[in-house]
């Protein structure tokens, strides 16, 4: 390859590269982007931490604990946290209210596997703009050849 | 029959195993014999599999429960159509149908390599037979379709979900499937060609046309991906960077830059490395992709849950990488380029940026999509890598991407003179400066993003255009033929050509749906029954609150009607509806109610209701341009076949052979289907 077309090919590069570090300065600057996760247990136990951050909560829908005010998509019902995968076993009975206005994902009900992602309010509650549910009946329920390793 | 299936597989596993060596050991003992009973041997896989995978459907529609993933994936009430299709439900039957797939293309490729290309086949086949192998062990030893309930069977099954009762479900995994795996024969054949040594264009010969069928099924396979999240899902959009969806759309990436750059080495040797590279890539990604999503590396809302095959499959690319950049490496002296760039203005340039670009993409996406499980491992926190991160990289990507398609191939080969660049792109050029600022002063656009793509789109239309309206000129001209003759002629004289400037003409009426995106509308509204409100150019009335059952499901569903704003003038009426199935327990499904039209979409989603008040709460959507997507994917099939059809002196010698192949394939798999429903019953 010609000397000239390799300083040329590298100049591309540099441009490329150059383009791409402003994008991901760019993106990073953003907040919204990157969003810590928390297991359920650990916000419970750790609230005031979480205050005025946002974050992703991840827990199980308490049975019958989905309360609708009517004529409205206003939710508001308890997470308690995924057994077996808790950090803080004194969390075990314990649960966080949350707060969402919107529409619901079709597996969003009792003992669904919820995603939220919001802020910790002052008085303990966490009002979710975003909420994933999974139900956990729907795919591979079990684990197979458990504790092979 | 559920230890018959098992037994088919075991089988499976000794022929693919004697196949491969057969392969080996006949290409060293210069075995003509050997050579032809591993052909064979890869037909005998072929018929084993197909086996296999009726006795699985079999099961599905004997409503056997004794099996467990016949009992996870269905259950008496469903039609026999979904129950037949639930045999992709799930990850067990998903290897198999994933290995059966294979083992399709496969038999295809020896088939139509049975008299050319002899010294490739040996090691294509071996590696054909080690991946085979690799699947129908993971299935023996750790994730067995044909398992039983070692007693107490269940009279009945679970049920599958609802949202993947859908025809595009039943459609979208096979045609993923075949495109995602088609890559795996490509790959054989470099594996192939690098282990032998014959590093010419023989290889990318023989699998030109295997990449464009490939990539066509799997970029209509995501479409309808698409298409089924936009239809079931009432989100009211098509893509999420779901890991699931990734997972399909990286080796798309690296696909789509090797049926690029293969051109660059069939016109001028050059990037030959750079082409194995690039396939071993896009294997390495379906094996990436499939590890992720199966074995809860990745979280994702619609991944399938941990099991442990992901080690299996770390182990397989861990091999595939030592193999293939070994082989890369030992042959990299007979890699070198026979010329090199001599200019920035050729085409061979402008494939090596699309190339960059789509390998960075590629790189991009999977770097995002595992990043929360790297981030994981090095600082113990979990974090979340959201929609907007990929949007703001992939969006420019994909705007330079469009830029490049009316570029590239309007370049010469080697160097363009500055006359030929005049001569290319002073119309187009001023096409696309007038379109951007008539969009600007006179549709009153100033959402950049969309501004860009949109302009960008007339200006590569005007590219392709001008090449078909040169062509036809050119034609009328020197051989007196009017437009329309000229046109077909122009077209089949140079189906490759004219065909790949179709598919880029698809790809330009997908991005017109993708600019659309920024320009939709969402409003969330409580509407008692006989109230209005207004989206867009529509007004949309709520008349009734209707509550049904069928006996499989009860039914809530809000009729409306659709007008033209301020007026009486009727659009018809809509009816979205949520659905609560009695089996899986509680299951419910939103049922989205659409008023499609080109220049938008009117999309309704019922996400409340009150029946004694007699008010809905009505999500509604309106979704610019989104039909372009769909009409896009139409054009880039069309633009395809024309790219594919073989060429006229071909076609008259090989007509016979050609219609032979699928005629035998599609003989044998019926013979093998029948004969498991007999053995079945005796």
């Amino acid at each position: 390859m010609p000397r000239s077309n390799l300083i040329k090919i590298l100049l591309s590069a540099t441009i490329i590269v150059g383009a791409g570090g402003y994008l991901l300065a760019d993106t990073m600057a953003e907040p919204e982007v990157l969003t810590y996760f928390q297991p359920a247990d650990v916000v419970i136990v750790n609230q005031k931490d979480f205050l005025g951050q946002r974050i992703r909560m991840g827990g199980h829908v308490a049975k019958d604990s989905i309360l609708l005010k009517k004529g409205t998509l206003e939710y508001q019902f308890e997470v308690k946290p995924v057994l077996g995968m808790m950090k803080f076993p004194e969390a075990k009975d314990k649960t966080i209210t949350v707060r969402y206005t919107g529409v619901v994902p079709d597996t969003f009900k009792d003992d669904a596997e919820v995603i939220v992602t919001g802020m910790v309010q002052p008085d303990g509650s966490f009002v979710a703009k975003e909420l994933l549910a999974k139900c956990p009946s729907k795919y591979e329920a079990e684990q197979k050849n458990q504790g092979t390793y | 029959m559920a230890t018959f299936g098992y037994a088919l597989l075991l089988m499976t596993l000794v022929v693919s195993t004697y196949t491969g060596s057969a392969a080996i050991v006949g290409h060293h003992l210069k075995s003509q014999r050997l050579a032809v009973s591993a052909r064979y041997g890869a037909f005998a896989v072929f018929g084993l599999l197909s086996c296999a995978s009726s006795a699985l459907v079999y099961l599905f529609v004997v409503n056997d429960y004794s099996v467990k993933y016949v009992q996870h994936y269905s259950d008496r009430s469903m039609p026999l159509f979904y129950k037949a299709t639930s045999f992709w439900g799930g990850q067990d039957g998903s290897l198999l149908f994933w290995v059966w797939v294979m083992s399709i293309w496969g038999a295809i490729a020896i088939y139509q390599n049975r008299d050319k290309n002899k010294e490739l086949i040996p090691y294509s086949l071996a590696t054909l037979m080690v991946i085979t192998v690799f699947f129908v062990t993971l299935m023996l030893f750790n994730a067995n379709p044909f398992e039983t309930y070692a007693a107490g069977a269940p009279t009945d099954g679970k049920g599958l979900n609802p949202l993947l009762q859908n025809p595009y479900m039943v459609i979208h995994p096979p045609m993923l499937y075949l495109g995602y795996i088609g890559w795996t024969i490509p790959f054989c054949f470099a594996i192939g060609a690098l282990a032998h040594g014959k590093l010419d264009y023989g290889w990318i010969a023989a699998m030109r046309r295997w990449c464009l069928v490939a990539w066509v099924f799997l970029s209509v396979g995501l479409v309808l991906g698409g298409l089924w999240a936009y239809e079931e899902l009432g989100w009211g959009g098509y893509w999420a960077w779901d890991p699931v969806e990734n997972a399909a759309f990286m080796p798309w990436l690296t696909g789509t830059a090797f049926i690029h750059s293969v051109q660059v080495q069939e016109r001028r040797q050059m990037y030959k490395a750079w082409n194995l590279l690039l396939i071993i890539l896009t294997f390495l990604l379906t094996l990436l992709g499939t590890m992720m999503t199966r074995s809860g590396v990745v979280q994702s809302v619609h991944a399938f849950a941990q099991s442990n095959i992901g080690t299996y499959f770390f182990g397989f690319i861990i091999l595939t990488c030592v193999v293939s950049f070994g082989l890369l490496i030992y042959r990299s002296k007979a890699l070198a380029p026979q010329s090199g760039l001599e200019s920035i203005l050729s085409r061979e340039f402008a494939f090596l940026v699309n190339n960059w670009i789509l390998l960075a993409a590629a790189f991009f996406v999977t770097f995002a999509t595992l990043f929360p499980s790297l981030f994981k491992a090095v600082s113990g926190k979990e974090v979340n890598v959201g929609p907007s991160f990929f949007n703001t990289w992939m969006i420019p990507i994909g705007l330079i991407l469009l830029f490049l398609t009316g570029i590239g191939p309007l370049l010469s080969w080697r160097k363009s003179t500055g006359t030929t660049i005049r001569q290319q792109f002073t119309v187009p050029a001023i096409v696309g400066v007038l379109g951007c600022l008539g969009l600007v002063f006179g549709v009153g656009i100033t959402h950049w993003k969309a501004l860009a793509a949109l302009s960008i789109c007339i200006f590569v239309s005007s590219t392709i255009f001008q090449e078909f309206w040169r062509g036809t000129r050119h034609r009328m001209k020197n051989a007196g033929e009017n437009a329309f003759d000229a046109l077909i002629t122009l077209v089949t004289r140079a189906r490759r050509r004219y065909g790949g400037y179709v598919v880029h003409f698809g790809v330009v009426v997908m991005f017109l749906g993708f600019a659309g995106e920024s320009f939709k509308k969402e409003i969330d509204q409580t509407l008692k029954v006989g109230e209005k409100i207004t989206i867009g150019r529509y007004d949309v009335r709520l008349d009734d609150l209707k509550f049904e059952d069928d006996g499989q499901k009860t039914m809530v569903t809000a009729v409306t009607t659709a007008f033209k704003t301020g007026t009486d003038i009727s659009l018809g009426q809509l009816t979205p509806a949520k659905w609560a199935y009695r089996k899986p327990a509680d299951q419910t499904t939103t049922e989205v109610s659409k008023r499609m039209s080109i220049s938008d979409d009117l999309y309704l989603v019922l996400a409340g209701y009150d029946g004694e008040a007699r008010t809905a709460i009505l999500q509604l959507k309106v979704n610019p341009l989104v039909n372009f997507v769909w009409l896009g994917t139409f054009f880039l099939m069309i633009g395809f076949s024309i790219a594919v059809w073989p060429e006229r002196r071909e076609q008259k010698a090989k007509a016979t052979v050609r219609g032979m192949a699928p005629a035998m394939v599609g003989a044998t798999t019926l013979a093998l289907a029948m004969l498991t429903l007999v053995l079945a019953f005796i």
